[in-house]
C-alpha cells in the first residue's frame, strides 16, 4: 500500500486542487483567460507544507491587489494603443514595482500583476474598462488562493509546525551528542583518544538552526491551528536549545584549542552524574514536546540537575581551597572554568525557561 | 548622487520594461505572446545576479517540461467532457508534483502545463497546431527570461558576493561595538549606549543573514568557476560572533576582587589591541597588530602566573575567580580565531 507521507499528500493535494478548479470554473462559467489566471495561482501557491502555502497565498493576494492598482493607473495614464505607450507603461511599472518589492520580497509579484493589467488593456478587441480588467485579475487570484487554502487545510494536511518539532528534536539530539563528546573528552572517560568533531557539529547545528528559523516563519501562519500550549512548550525548548548551541560551539572550539584538561580527571564522578541528569532532562523535554511527558517530571529532573551542579561546585571549591588547583598549569584551570561556565549556563537556562513556562 | 541599492533595482526593472517591448517588436511577437514573455521576465527578477540566473534556469526547465506536458494532454484527452477536463487537471497536478519531488528545479511545470492546455482547448479556431502553441509559450517565456538575465547582468549588477561583503562589514562593526561596550564595562563597571543584550541579539541576526548570503554566494562562485573560500570565512566569523556573544553575557566581578583589580588594566589593553583589528567596517589583521595583541596577551598571562604563584587565589571567593578566568579564556579563544582568519 502507498505510504501516506508528506510527499504523497502533496501530490494528492496538487491533483485535487486542479480538478476542483476545473469543476468550479465550469460551474461558474469562468472565461478561459480567468481560468488561466486562477490555474497559475493555484499551482504557484500550493506547496509542501500548510504554513508555506498560507504564506505564499497571503503574499500573492497582497501582490495581486497592489499590482493591479499600479497596473490600473499605468494603463489609465498610458492609454493609447501603441507600442510606445506600452513601453512607457512598462518602464513605470518596473520602477514602481522594483522600488516596492526591494524591501519586501513578499511583494515580488507586483510587477507581474501590473504588467498583466496594462498589456491586457491593450489587447485588440478588448472592450472591458481597465478597472474591470484589474478587478477580475484580483478576483481570479483570490479564487485560486481560496481553493488552495481549502484543499491545503482539509486534504492530507501537512503542518510546518510538525516539521519544526522534528528539526528541533534533531537539534536537541545533536546538542545532546555534543555535550556527551565534550564530557568524554575532558574527563578522558573514553577508552581511546576521542576525535574532536567540532567543525562538523558547528556546521550541522548552524544549518539546523537556520532551517528552524525558516520553518518557524511558516509555522507562525498556522498559529491558530496549533494548540497554544504546544506552541509555548516549543518556544521554550527552542530558546533553551539555541542558548545551549551557542555555548556548546564555543566550548567545543575551546576543547580543541586548549589541550590541557588534566584537572577534569578529578571530577569524573561529578561529571558523570551531571551528564546523566542533563540527558534525562533533555529527553524529558523532547518527550514533553510530543505530549509524552509531564511538567512535574520536568521540574523534578531540573531539581536533580541543579543538585548535580551544586555537588560539582562544592567539590571544585574544596579542591581549590586545598591548593590542589595551584598545582595544575594555567591552561588546565582556564579550560576547567570555561566548562564550568557552560554547566552553570545550561542549568540556569533550563531553570529560567521552566519558571517562565510554568508561570 | 549615489544611488541606493533599492533605486538601482528599481531602475533596472524600469530598463527591463523598456527592453522587453523593443525585443518583442523586433521579433514580431503577438500581444498575448508578449504578455507571457513579460510575466516570465518579471517572475525571475531578483536584486542579485546569481539568484536571477538560477531562477531563470529553473523557470526555463519548468516552462519546457510544462509546455510538453500540456501539449500531450491536450492532444490525448477529449476536452468536451467536464470529467475528463477535471482528470487532466488532476494529472497536471500529480505529474508536476512528482517531477518536482525528484527535480526541485522544475517547480513551475504545472503552471505552464495548465496555461498551454487551456490555451489549446479554448482556441479551437486557432490557425496553430497544439504543439505550435506549446512551442510558442516555451519560446516567449525563454526570450523574456534571457532578457531579464541580460539586463540584470548589465544594469547596476549586484551580486550576492557584494551583499555578503556588506553583511560582513556590518558584523565587524557590531563586533567593534561589542568590544567598546566591554571596555566601558571594564572601566566604569556599567554599560553605555546599547546594552549587551541588544548587541548580542544583533550579532545573532547578523550571523543568520550571513549564513543565507553564504549559500547564495557559494552558488555564484560556482557559476563563475571561482573556488569559494566564503564558507570557511563565514565559519570563522560565526565563531567570532559566538565568542563575543558569550563575552557580552559575562557580568563584571564584584568590587574588591584582588584578581580583577590586578588584571583589569591588562584586560583593557588586550581589548584595545583587539579593537585595532576591528577598524571601522573591516578586519585589519596585519602582522603588526597581531604581534601587538600577542604581547598584550602574554603580559596578561604572565601577570596571572605571578598572582597564582603568590597563592592569593585559593583564599578568594570561587565566584570571583571563575568570572575572571572565563574572561581570560574567551579572550584567548578570540585570539585563536583571529589567527585562524589571518591564515585564511
Amino acid at each position: 500500500m502507498m505510504e501516506w507521507n508528506a510527499t504523497t499528500r502533496y501530490i494528492f493535494r496538487m491533483g485535487i486542487v486542479g480538478a476542483l478548479l476545473a469543476l468550479i470554473a465550469n460551474l461558474i462559467q469562468l472565461s478561459a483567460i480567468s481560468w488561466i489566471w486562477s490555474a497559475i495561482t493555484i499551482y504557484m501557491v500550493m506547496d509542501f507544507r500548510h504554513g508555506m502555502t498560507l504564506r505564499a497565498g497571503i503574499n500573492r493576494l497582497l501582490s495581486a491587489m497592489l499590482g493591479t492598482v499600479v497596473g490600473y493607473f499605468c494603463a489609465a495614464i498610458f492609454y493609447q494603443q501603441n507600442w510606445l505607450m506600452l513601453t512607457l507603461g512598462l518602464i513605470a511599472i518596473g520602477i514602481i514595482g522594483g522600488y516596492l518589492s526591494f524591501t519586501k520580497p513578499a511583494l515580488k509579484l507586483i510587477c507581474m500583476n501590473a504588467a498583466v493589467v496594462l498589456i491586457m488593456s491593450k489587447f485588440p478587441g478588448n472592450i472591458l474598462p481597465i478597472w474591470k480588467i484589474a478587478f477580475e485579475r484580483t478576483a481570479n487570484n483570490a479564487l485560486g488562493i481560496f481553493l488552495v487554502f481549502l484543499v491545503s487545510s482539509s486534504v492530507g494536511i501537512n503542518y510546518s509546525f510538525d516539521l519544526a518539532v522534528k528539526k528541533l528534536q534533531a537539534l536537541s539530539r545533536l546538542n545532546n551528542q555534543c555535550l556527551k563528546n565534550v564530557f568524554s573528552q575532558i574527563s578522558m572517560l573514553s577508552s581511546g583518544p576521542t576525535q574532536n568533531d567540532d567543525h562538523s557539529y558547528f556546521v550541522q547545528s548552524h544549518e539546523l538552526s537556520m532551517q528552524l528559523n525558516t520553518i518557524l516563519l511558516e509555522a507562525s501562519y498556522e498559529k491558530q491551528d496549533i494548540a497554544k500550549e504546544n506552541y509555548l512548550v516549543f518556544q521554550q525548548w527552542l530558546k533553551r536549545q539555541d542558548e545551549l548551541m551557542i555555548s556548546l560551539q564555543t566550548i567545543s572550539f575551546a576543547i580543541k584549542n586548549f589541550k590541557n584538561h588534566s584537572l577534569f580527571i578529578l571530577f569524573q564522578k561529578e561529571l558523570q552524574d551531571f551528564l546523566e541528569q542533563a540527558q534525562s532532562l533533555m529527553n524529558l523535554g523532547e518527550a514533553l514536546l510530543v505530549g509524552k511527558s509531564s511538567k512535574a517530571a520536568l521540574v523534578a529532573a531540573n531539581k536533580k540537575l541543579a543538585n548535580a551542579l551544586i555537588q560539582f561546585n562544592r567539590f571544585a571549591d574544596k579542591l581549590r581551597k586545598e591548593n590542589i588547583f595551584s598545582q595544575y598549569p594555567r591552561e588546565a584551570i582556564t579550560s576547567f572554568y570555561l566548562v564550568q561556565g557552560l554547566l552553570e549556563l545550561f542549568v540556569q537556562s533550563q531553570a529560567a525557561n521552566d519558571e517562565q513556562y510554568l508561570a | 548622487m549615489k544611488l541606493t541599492a533599492q533605486w538601482k533595482y528599481s531602475l533596472r526593472l524600469g530598463v527591463a520594461g523598456a527592453v522587453l517591448p523593443a525585443v518583442a517588436y523586433a521579433l514580431n511577437f503577438s500581444l498575448p505572446g508578449f504578455l507571457w514573455m513579460v510575466i516570465a521576465a518579471f517572475m525571475v527578477a531578483d536584486s542579485r545576479v546569481g539568484i536571477t540566473i538560477r531562477q531563470g534556469f529553473h523557470r526555463i526547465g519548468g516552462t519546457v517540461s510544462g509546455a510538453l506536458l500540456g501539449t500531450i494532454l491536450a492532444s490525448t484527452f477529449d476536452f468536451r467532457s467536464l470529467l475528463l477536463v477535471m482528470l487532466v487537471f488532476a494529472i497536471i497536478g500529480v505529474v508536476s508534483a512528482v517531477i518536482y519531488n525528484y527535480i526541485k528545479t522544475l517547480r513551475l511545470t504545472a503552471m505552464t502545463a495548465a496555461i498551454v492546455y487551456l490555451m489549446i482547448i479554448t482556441t479551437q479556431n486557432s490557425p496553430y497546431f497544439p504543439w505550435q502553441i506549446g512551442l510558442n509559450r516555451a519560446w516567449d517565456n525563454t526570450v523574456g527570461i534571457c532578457i531579464m538575465v541580460l539586463v540584470t547582468l548589465l544594469i547596476f549588477p549586484s551580486t550576492a558576493t557584494e551583499q555578503w561583503e556588506k553583511q560582513v562589514q556590518q558584523l565587524i562593526e557590531l563586533f567593534a561595538k561589542a568590544l567598546t561596550q566591554m571596555q566601558q564595562k571594564f572601566t566604569h563597571g556599567k554599560e553605555g549606549g546599547a546594552t549587551s543584550e541588544e548587541i548580542h541579539k544583533l550579532i545573532q541576526i547578523g550571523c543568520q543573514k550571513l549564513q543565507t548570503l553564504t549559500q547564495d554566494r557559494f552558488w555564484e562562485d560556482k557559476l563563475n568557476a571561482v573556488s569559494s573560500a566564503c564558507v570557511a570565512q563565514q565559519l570563522s566569523l560565526l565563531r567570532l560572533g559566538n565568542i563575543i556573544s558569550n563575552l557580552l553575557q559575562l557580568k563584571i566581578p564584584a568590587e574588591h576582587n584582588l584578581l580583577w583589580d590586578a588584571l583589569r588594566p591588562l584586560l583593557l589593553n588586550v581589548c584595545a589591541d583587539f579593537q585595532l583589528l576591528f577598524s571601522g567596517e573591516h578586519l585589519v589583521i596585519v602582522a603588526e597588530n597581531l604581534s601587538k595583541l600577542q604581547v598584550s596577551m602574554n603580559q596578561l598571562n604572565t601577570e596571572l602566573e605571578v598572582l597564582r604563584a603568590q597563592q592569593i587565589i585559593p583564599a578568594m571567593q570561587i565566584l570571583d575567580v571563575q568570572l575572571v578566568y572565563r574572561y581570560l579564556s574567551l579572550l584567548e579563544l578570540l585570539f585563536i580565531v583571529m589567527m585562524e582568519i589571518s591564515e585564511q
